[in-house]
């Protein structure tokens, strides 16, 4: 055997150790195995023909060599019978034998009383399987790096505003920090929205993401067909979804000039399938686009000087040099930020020197992630706990069979079986069931992965990446594992602590030998129901919350409602007459189809506006307080449901710009005085105007109304009518005298007819809209509230189980109750009285625990307590009535004993 | 007694057998299971699976036709000892016969077999 110069270091696993020592003696299990190592670590370099399809898997080809020993030699030794051939040095056969023994034994069992096998393969399946696609999200969101080159140094670079909100970066800021920071390696801007694109005979509002000319180094992008445009120059780059779908995977379309928003540009490149950037989207005050979802398409970013006031804004991702941690880098972007630039057009320095606004230097994946760590964890936990109960109940069910079968094992002891062959006997039956039952598991978390993934994309950053890769099936195998010796170990230690004689002697029904198994049975069930008192609480308080956050106020019927998006592009809708004219026309058709109530648009949550009112002194910014505008139409508040409450509603033919405000804000604002005749500053008017004209009249409040995000408490908002106002964009909406999506093609198609260049999106009846915003907490509901489901089933079977137990094993005294007198009714009334003792222990340590955990999960919550009484009582009631009907019927059964039965039995 | 009847006639060694022990007295002191594998490929042309080798062996040195040692552990091998073989005066002879079956059968046959 040649040795190579560049062996590499290649390490046995025991496991192959273990294997090879089933049928070789020490020294020779250790020559084989430096022969297996020696062959890896050679050959990994050396080019070798065979082993090379292994030569990433050194290690697992070592194991499965050694199985291939330990199979060949175990064959041989059985069939050479030419030879003679059986040496006495070798301790494997007999171990070996037992072992296939001892799994065709339990195998046996399995087929005999196949109920049992399938409850526990079931249970576990269940258990492992949530575990195990829980994981599967935490490891794709939490774990799993992001799939840029040198991840842990990316960083989101972003300046907080006066609301300790991340603000955008302005152009100049950024070209000063890639121009000469130099604790920053690559800086890369970008800017997520809402752009029309025209793709030959369509037009499709698409996720844009305009990106600077760092960005493809700093993603380590490949590209399938063409490349990066030029620096500084023009150009679009597209994902392989989007170049399928729209320009059907045309490879002649490099270089083939394409419109977006009005203006030419030309396709530089196609990404490969399996490229998928992931990108904060910027501010939402700056885009009308949600967050989340796939980009479309990428446009080259290219920064001109500035002309005029205007000024480009950017969101700021940036990879650090090595080493330099995120407060140097934050001190030099910070200092190059503040330093006086060359003078010309464009804004300096926004803030000045007295009032430094902070910068933010932030992992890039921390940033992304946002707020779902929390609840990932929360989830993670709880499925746990799940896991929890159905190791205590597989421990429990194994515990009724090891009674059953304790004159079994009494004979077999008898019969000169040792204690620690009755033992393995044990941990081989757990053993085949825990794999069946990690098999089951698999097979729950893939199809439940793959479900979590198609229902709700949107609920978690990164979610769409799940997957089930060898970490997770790590976890599933540390599941199975840790599961198995947790439920397969207590039956084991009941078996030890069974005094054998005895069992042979008294017939398996001496009180004193089942006592302790009785016992350690109530307390593995009252921790069951501990458990499921936690998860039942959680769950209650995520569907208190919810019921708070979807109970809608009367008239507003957001599953009647339909809607629509637009986004106005192209330099026809620089004008604003031409917007005025456009949704004139939208209206005027929708009002007029048929199913059509009530027509509207609004552009709900356009910005915020600070507000000043005549007659009060200026404020400084963040002193000031402030409303969510939307500009709306008249038929605006029929469509939605908006209920006046003082005043009047808006017009289509305002002479002057006038707003409406809601309540929240009449209270924020306007305490304790009336808020119609006063007048606020308008938005959308130049500084130098007469005051006469910069500000508008308060002509009416309405009801607060979460028609946006349920999630949130209603924001203050203010309306005025669209004429008077400027926007890039808006929404349609519409009340429909039946299901908003039976209409909604016809309306589409009738619609886009006004300007077919401007393509009506996200058409979604606003139940949809709203079920969206709330998404992440669905998610988090849907999960508690299957977990607390299966623990709820779990702790019937573990009732039912320990109550039909108890019975069974005093047969014999029922029957004499039964024959000195005892009224069957008594009978139940022990029985169950007996159970409850155990359930009500089990509730009460449940409810402390809950006291002491649900705070974690406050922020989940919406205008419910963690401690909420009624939740608490309601979970409380709730498994004291399960455990109660799972123990009622062996109660009745066991008042049903025959008494002469019971007493000729056995 | 086992051993004065085992000088008496050496056994006939067949197929893998043969092959291994040819291998073996290839290597000469440095024959262990590994190398004898790479001696048998490079030299046949032929796929030859490890275990097969290793089981070979063992049954050679309870028919006594060869004897094994351990060596000392070399780093490569994570430590570990390799376990050498060598072919014991009965082995050779066991060789000699089986080739000898060979050889007189094949003479004759070389124009059929066209090994000349």
């Amino acid at each position: 055997m040649t040795m190579s110069n560049h062996e590499r270091n290649v390490d046995a696993p025991w496991l192959a150790g273990w294997l090879l020592r089933w049928v070789l003696s020490k020294e020779a299990a250790e020559a084989v195995l430096g022969d297996l190592v020696e062959e890896a670590a050679t050959s990994a370099t050396s080019a070798d023909r065979r082993v090379s399809s292994w030569s990433s898997w050194p290690r697992l080809w070592i194991v499965w060599q050694a199985l291939l020993h330990l199979i060949a030699i175990r064959s041989a030794r059985r069939y050479d019978t030419s030879s003679r051939y059986e040496p006495s040095w070798s301790p494997g056969p007999r171990r070996f034998d037992q072992f296939v023994q001892d799994t065709r034994y339990a195998l046996r069992l399995c087929v005999r009383a196949p109920m049992f096998a399938v409850v526990v393969v079931i249970t576990l399946g269940l258990g492992i399987g949530l575990n195990t696609a829980v994981f599967s999200v935490v490891n794709a969101v939490l774990v799993r790096p992001l799939a840029y080159p040198h991840p842990e140094r990316l960083v989101w670079i972003a300046p907080a505003n006066a609301r300790g909100r991340d603000d955008v970066v302005m152009a100049p800021d950024f070209e000063a920090w890639r121009d000469r920071a130099t604790t920053v390696e690559r800086l890369a801007g970008y800017m997520t929205g809402s752009e029309a694109i025209d793709v030959g005979d369509d037009v499709v509002q698409a996720r844009v993401a305009a990106v600077t000319d760092g960005f493809w180094e700093m993603t380590g992008a490949t590209f399938a067909l063409g490349g990066p445009p030029a620096a500084g120059q023009e150009g679009v780059v597209l994902p392989h979804a989007f170049f399928e779908r729209w320009f059907r995977a045309r490879t002649s379309v490099i270089g083939q000039p394409v419109t977006i928003n009005g203006q030419q540009t030309v396709i530089a490149g196609v990404l490969p399938a399996d490229f998928r950037p992931q990108l904060v989207a910027s501010p939402a005050f700056v885009t009308t686009v949600s967050a989340g979802g796939d980009i479309d398409v990428y446009r080259a970013n290219v920064i001109r000087p500035p002309e005029g006031p205007a000024v480009q804004i950017m969101s700021v991702m940036g990879r650090l040099k090595p080493g330099v941690s995120l407060e140097r880098a934050r001190a030099e972007l910070e200092s190059l930020r503040q330093q006086p630039r060359a003078p010309g057009p464009g804004p300096g320095p926004r803030m000045g020197p007295g009032k430094p606004s902070r910068l933010r230097v932030v992992p890039y994946a921390d940033k992304l992630i946002g707020d779902a760590r929390r609840p990932l964890l929360i989830v993670q936990a709880a499925v746990a706990l799940v896991l929890l109960i159905v190791c205590v109940n597989t421990a429990n069910l194994l515990l009724v069979r090891g009674w059953a079968r304790q004159r079994e094992i009494a004979i077999r002891t008898a019969l000169g079986a040792g204690r620690g062959r009755v033992l393995r006997q044990f941990f081989v039956e757990s053993l085949i069931l825990g794999i069946a039952g990690c098999a089951a598991g698999l097979l729950v978390a893939w199809g439940l992965t793959a479900a979590l993934v198609r229902l709700l994309p949107m609920a978690v950053p990164r979610l769409a990446e799940t997957t089930i890769d060898v970490r997770v099936l790590l976890f599933a195998l540390g599941a199975c594992v840790v599961t198995t010796v947790v439920f397969a170990s207590v039956p084991a230690i009941a078996q030890w602590k069974n005094n054998i004689s005895n069992t042979l002697k008294e017939a398996a029904r001496s009180a004193s030998s089942s006592a302790w198994s009785v016992r350690v049975r109530s307390v593995l069930v009252a921790l069951e129901i501990a458990f499921t008192v936690v998860l039942l609480v959680a769950a209650g308080l995520m569907v208190k919350s919810f019921w708070h956050m979807t109970a809608y106020p009367p008239g507003f019927a957001p599953d009647r409602v339909l809607t629509m998006r637009v986004q106005f592009s192209g330099p026809r809708y620089e004008d604003p007459r031409n917007q005025q004219a456009y949704i004139d026309e939208l209206i005027r058709r929708a009002a007029a189809a048929p199913g059509v109530e009530a027509a509207g648009v609004g552009s709900n949550g356009g910005g915020f506006m600070l507000l000043t009112i005549e007659g009060e002194p200026d404020r400084p910014p963040d002193q000031k307080k402030r409303g969510v505008l939307s500009s709306v139409s008249e038929g605006y508040a029929a469509a939605l449901g908006l209920r006046l409450v003082k005043g009047r509603w808006l017009t289509d033919r305002e002479p002057l710009p006038v707003f409406v405000i809601n309540e929240t804000l009449a209270h924020q604002a306007f305490p304790g005085v009336d808020p119609i005749g006063k007048r606020l500053r308008l938005p959308f008017v130049n500084p130098s105007a007469p005051a006469s004209e910069s500000f508008g009249e308060i002509v009416g409040v309405v009801a607060d109304l979460r028609y946006s995000k349920l999630g949130t408490a209603t924001e203050p908002e203010l309306f005025m009518d669209y004429a008077h106002a400027r926007m890039g964009g808006t929404t349609l909406t519409l009340r429909t005298t039946a299901d908003p999506m039976s209409v909604a093609p016809s309306l589409r198609t009738l619609l886009s007819t006004v300007d077919r260049t401007l393509p009506l999106f996200d058409v979604k009846p606003l139940d949809a809209v709203l079920a969206d915003s709330i998404a992440p907490r669905r998610l988090t509901l849907l999960l508690l509230g299957t977990f607390a489901a299966a623990a709820l089933l779990l702790v019937i079977v573990g009732i039912y189980g320990l109550v039909s137990y108890a019975v069974a094993q005093r047969t014999q005294e029922i029957g004499v109750r039964i024959a000195l007198g005892a009224t069957r009714g008594r009978v139940v009334m022990m029985v169950v009285t007996q159970s409850m003792a155990i359930t009500i222990g089990g509730i009460a340590l449940g409810l402390a625990s809950a006291i002491l955990s649900t705070h974690l999960m406050t922020a989940l919550l919406y205008d419910v307590t963690p401690t909420d009484a009624a939740t608490f009582v309601v979970a409380a009631i709730t498994i004291f009535g399960t455990a109660f009907a799972a123990c009622v019927a062996p109660a009745v059964k066991a008042s049903l004993v025959d008494p002469l039965v019971a007493l000729r039995y056995e | 007694m086992a051993s004065s009847k085992r000088s008496e006639a050496p056994p006939v060694v067949r197929d893998l057998e043969f092959i291994v022990l040819l291998a073996a007295l290839h290597l000469g002191d440095e024959a262990y299971p590994a190398a004898i594998r790479d001696v048998i490929e490079e030299r046949t042309h032929k796929r030859v699976s490890r275990p097969a080798v290793f089981i070979t062996l063992e049954r050679l040195e309870t028919k006594g036709l060869v004897s094994s040692r351990y060596g000392d552990p070399t780093p490569v091998r994570g430590g570990r000892a390799k376990r050498f073989f060598r072919v014991e005066p009965r082995g050779l002879a066991a060789a000699r016969a089986s080739l000898d079956i060979v050889t007189s059968l094949t003479s004759g046959l070389e124009a059929i077999l066209g090994t000349r």
